[in-house]
């Protein structure tokens, strides 16, 4: 009898993996996970030294000095970028909250930016021109849009990789436990 | 007879086909062979060309074949953060372009290969590297490959002892069985010789009774 049951193992394990690969599935479905996103190297890390201009005023260099109304969002965003487009309403969203927001153009042309942001709302307390992806690279950037969540101490706490709403705001920003008043 | 003169015939064409197809073929081979591309018709220009690395559209210059060649072991051994099933040499996406040029920025300022390697993984993580570190966290992954295939090696072996031994048992078993076959062949035989000596007998004591009238 006992034996026989033991036949049944395999169908066990069949069911679990089954089980299991479905959950994982439904999961990216619902887009509640992305297996392609990367985990952020720089989590725990202080935002990398940046010497960049300002995107309204090419005289003027921006640095880490700069960020200084903290806890705050680091987006990073482009007008070739699409989706970045779908997450702005919402960033301005945010900025009307009273949430920090500043912006990374990356990769981008100053005068299609300038234009972009007057007509679209500006919710970026400044925003860093990086035209040739300096500071996109040493944050580890791989695409756009991309949003980091720097806290009160200036570190970098977590990065979203793709559109940024309200979802993942509570999902995954609200828990770090940051003041945002 | 109509039918092996069909046969013979489909054999003798499938040869013939054969024959041309293979024939073809080492044409088109020898003749790639044999007309090779003019390289070195104007040498300063093919020394650029030959000095360039990476995709057509990047340009990046290396004057020394050394660092050429690092560059194209780095490229071939990190992974694109974008196309994360292509390496940096064979991803178009404009971040691989990106890192191929500061890796030939940093070729050329002269960081070592380690360090180049270091520089990537601390902005990108240890998934940019094709071959993972060996840590604590990446044990498993490490591990797993030669441990599963040890515990296959041993449940393998403990079948096959286990087999063996119900082999051994069956063995004596029909040994036993052998035997009891043969002493029983002995039994039949013995008594068979009693049964015959008995009638025997019984014969020689009936003629002597008849005598005795």
């Amino acid at each position: 009898m006992l034996s026989r049951l033991k036949l049944f193992i395999p169908l066990l394990v069949f069911i679990l993996l089954a089980l299991v690969f479905w959950s994982l599935e439904q999961r990216i479905i619902s887009g509640d996970h992305d297996p392609s996103t990367l985990p952020s190297a720089l989590v725990g890390k202080a935002v990398p030294t940046f010497n960049l201009s300002r995107l309204n005023d090419a005289e003027e260099q921006l640095t880490n000095a700069d960020l200084n109304q903290l806890p705050a969002l680091l987006n990073v965003w482009a007008t070739w970028c699409i989706s970045c487009r779908v997450e702005h309403a919402y960033l301005n969203e945010l900025s009307s909250r009273g949430i920090n927001v500043y912006g990374l153009n990356y990769k981008d042309d100053r005068e299609d930016a300038k234009l972009w942001l007057s007509r679209l709302g500006n919710p970026y307390l400044l925003n860093l021109f990086d035209n040739e992806g300096k500071l996109g690279l040493n944050l580890g950037v791989y695409g756009a849009p991309e949003t980091y969540v720097i806290d009160s101490k200036g570190i970098i706490r977590y990065r979203h990789v793709g559109v940024m709403d309200e979802k993942v705001w509570q999902s995954k920003i609200v828990p770090l436990g940051l003041d945002w008043q | 007879m109509r039918y092996f003169v069909g046969h013979s015939f489909l054999l003798i064409v499938g040869s013939i086909v054969r024959s041309i197809a293979l024939s073809v073929t080492l044409l088109i081979l020898s003749a790639n062979l044999i007309a090779q591309p003019q390289t070195d018709a104007n040498p300063p220009v093919s020394q650029i060309e030959s000095a360039s690395a990476g995709n057509a559209s990047d340009r990046l210059l290396f004057t020394d074949p050394q660092q050429r060649q690092r560059y194209y072991q780095l490229i071939a051994e990190l992974r694109c953060p974008k196309c994360q099933n292509q390496n940096l040499a064979d991803s178009d996406a404009p971040i691989a372009s990106d890192l191929r040029k500061e890796l030939h920025l940093l070729i050329g300022e002269g960081y070592s290969d380690t360090e180049i390697l270091q520089f990537m993984q601390s902005r990108y993580g240890d998934f940019v590297l094709y071959s993972p570190p060996v840590n604590s966290a990446t044990a498993v992954l490490w591990l797993l490959p030669a441990g599963l295939a040890v515990i296959g090696g041993l449940v393998v072996m403990i079948l096959v002892f286990r087999n063996r031994q119900v082999l051994e048992t069956q063995t004596t078993s029909q040994a036993v069985v052998k035997n009891s076959g043969d002493q029983q062949q002995k039994m039949d035989n013995l008594i068979d010789n009693i049964i015959q000596n008995s009638n025997h007998s019984s014969n020689n004591r009936s003629e002597s009774s008849k005598h005795d009238d």
